[in-house]
């Protein structure tokens, strides 16, 4: 299994209407100055790197960069890590976070989840899991699965997260899935969502490796 | 594969090879269960080193017998299988079961043999059940080619098992219980007859009315929900999942050598295609006797008690399950007010206790006034025995209600106990079931809302 660019990745969920925020990828300091301020700041900058599960883990993220200094230092910093492939430049979101994936299982093929995101994901496994193709109204019911749900209806301030446009997001990714049998593993984590939008912050796709 | 498994379910000769009277051994438990149904059908024995077994002839081999034959049924050592099954083969049997062990399940050698029988099998066109299985019992039609304990009752549910051992155990068991089977078949490590064959087979099957799973793994993920998918909207279909934990699935494997995936995966294929998955063989059993038994119904569950803790319990357990409790209406308000039978103190509420000194009197106004209300839609009727509680004539209130309203579900909740267990087989056997818990009545009730 090999993990492909970022911006393969994005590319190819934007051809299934699947919304991510707003990057672009780097190894031209000078261009991505010029991107940099150019853009809605404040900014997050991320490693791409082939193989690697969790970005922060080899400490590839830098958040809420808001001037050329701090920039520059996030720069310098990312280019150092091993194994490098870019720079991730993107818009920074807040909101809800849920998380969203892909999994290709041995009996039944590609697989779908729902959860939500950060610890929620990590520790209470709080995820709905659906075999693909999905319709709309499937979507809906495993969105609804969540033991959080009630987080999604606007609990306590909280966003109310738009439940049509997440369930359209999941059955594209299935669709998405289903046409590129290449795909092993999707990993979307996470997936930012207030009451207006909702935006993919991080993704990684792994395909089959050809050694396999 | 659909035609060919007539000749497994329905032979009008039978061949066992291995046949022997040596007690205690798998050929003798064979040879005492298909000699049960020897009016229905012919019997032949082969086994080289015997001259007679139940005062028939035996013969050397399958090829010796002269007439056609329709199941040939295979409890030898796994090294010689392969060799008894190719005569088999050149026999032109219709179909084959291998009972014995020693193929996939065990290593590498066991899996090269079992490769070598499927190969033969399936270029003739045989179907095979097995390896590594207990067998074939069909009660309606007194077949019974496998080696359980005793031949269980005849019913409505299909019992398809991966594991044999355990139908073992679930045929002990139906001996103390009221439910019955239209087909057991255990398939072992399902080398050519699959699960899906099997499912289609029960949904054919005009005596099956809900079909019963206990499942390890799968190998056509896919297929399966498709034909699930189908036939669970003409027939229930239960399954029992095992290996929900790691250590379990490594368990399994080493089992019937299913490669299981992840447990969750299962439980959305089995969301998605319709099957009700339950999490143990009691309750297994439990919803299939519910679904056999009783209507579907729409949600709408009202409860009646003579002890308010078994209420309370039970209305929890509705809670947890997503049944709706309506209110019980002024009309039906009304008319247990009117009548004389209710004591003062009690309360018209639904959960409807009618308190311990319950007469069947009692039980039978709260029961018809209960179901005269539209929207409700099953009735859970508790009893806790007490001097006034005669539990036959309230069993009888009970049946007799279930006539009158043949589209309602009417679930009986009465711990067997010595003064108690008479009423209950009476109840079960008008094809009420009863349960020994409210928890597990209220998980029978959900599934018959789905």
């Amino acid at each position: 299994m090999k993990q492909i660019p970022f911006e393969e990745t994005i590319e190819l969920l934007a051809r299934y209407q699947i919304p991510v925020v707003p990057s672009a990828v780097f190894n031209n300091k000078k261009e991505a100055q010029d991107f940099f301020s150019q853009m809605k700041q404040p900014a997050a900058m991320k490693i791409d790197a082939a193989d690697i599960w969790h970005r922060t883990e080899i400490k590839g993220v830098f958040l809420n960069i808001e001037c050329l200094t701090d920039f520059n230092q996030a720069w310098r910093q990312l280019k150092q890590i091993e194994g490098i492939r870019g720079v991730i430049i993107q818009e920074m979101r807040s909101g809800l976070e849920l998380v969203l994936g892909v999994k290709r299982d041995v009996q039944f093929g590609p697989v779908v989840m729902f959860g939500l995101g950060g610890i929620l994901v990590e520790i209470m496994k709080d995820v709905s899991l659906r075999i693909v193709p999905i319709d709309l109204a499937e979507a809906k019911q495993m969105i609804s699965e969540v033991k959080g749900y009630r987080l999604l209806t606007g609990f306590r301030g909280q966003p109310a997260v738009d439940q049509k446009k997440l369930a359209e997001i999941i059955v594209n990714l299935g669709c998405l899935a289903t046409e590129n049998p290449e795909i092993e593993e999707i990993d979307l984590n996470p997936v930012m969502a207030t009451s207006r939008q909702i935006d993919v912050v991080d993704a990684k796709i792994w395909i089959t490796s050809d050694e396999e | 594969m659909k035609n060919k498994l007539s000749s497994l379910i329905n032979p009008r000769s039978v061949a066992l090879i291995g046949a022997t009277e040596r007690s205690g051994s798998v050929g003798s438990g064979l040879v005492e269960n298909l000699w049960s149904g020897r009016h229905k059908r012919k019997l032949f024995w082969v086994n080289p080193n015997l001259k007679e077994i139940k005062g028939e002839r035996t013969y050397h081999s399958i090829l010796e017998i002269t007439e056609p034959i329709d199941l040939a049924v295979v409890a030898v050592p796994a090294e010689v299988v392969p060799q008894v099954v190719q005569e088999a083969v050149s026999k032109k049997v219709g179909s084959i079961i291998v009972i014995s062990a020693g193929f996939a399940e065990t290593d590498s050698a066991g899996r090269q043999r079992q490769d070598e029988i499927v190969n033969l099998t399936r270029r003739s066109g045989i179907p095979l059940l097995g390896p590594n299985c207990l067998g074939l019992l069909r009660p309606p039609i007194e077949l019974n080619a496998s080696f359980a304990p005793f031949n269980p009752p005849s019913g409505g549910i299909a019992f398809i098992s991966q594991s044999g051992a355990l139908m073992n155990s679930v045929i002990d068991r139906s001996g103390l219980e009221n439910y019955g089977f239209s087909l057991l078949i255990s398939y072992g490590n399902g080398a050519d007859v699959s699960l899906v064959d099997l499912l289609w087979l029960a949904d054919r099957d005009q005596s099956t009315k809900v079909i019963a799973i206990y499942l390890e793994g799968l190998d056509e993920g896919r297929e399966f929900m498709e034909a699930a998918r189908e036939i669970s909207s003409r027939k229930p279909i239960i399954i029992l999942k095992a290996g929900r934990t790691e250590l379990g699935q490594r368990a399994a494997s080493s089992h019937t050598a299913s490669l299981a995936g992840s447990d969750q995966v299962y439980q959305a294929a089995f969301k998605q295609s319709g099957v009700f998955s339950a999490s143990s063989l009691e309750e297994l059993f439990d919803w299939a006797k519910a679904l056999e038994w009783l209507p579907r119904i729409e949600n709408g569950l009202a409860i009646l008690t003579n002890g308010g803790g078994m209420g309370v319990l039970a209305t929890d357990q509705a809670v947890d399950q997503g049944l709706l409790m309506p209110e019980l209406s002024e009309a039906t308000r009304n008319r247990l007010q009117k009548s004389d039978s209710f004591a003062e103190e009690t309360i018209f509420k639904n959960p409807l206790d009618i308190i311990g000194d319950a007469d069947t009197e009692r039980y039978r106004q709260a029961i018809e006034t209960l179901l005269t209300q539209s929207d409700v839609h099953s009735l859970v009727v508790i009893q806790t025995k007490q001097t006034m509680t005669n539990i036959q004539e309230n069993m009888e209130v009970i049946a007799q209600a279930a006539q009158r309203w043949p589209k309602k579900a009417l679930i009986s909740v009465c711990l067997p106990g010595r003064l108690s267990q008479m009423g209950i087989k009476w109840l079960e056997e008008q094809r009420i079931p009863n349960y020994s818990d409210p928890v597990r009545a209220l998980r029978a009730a959900r599934v018959l809302t789905n």
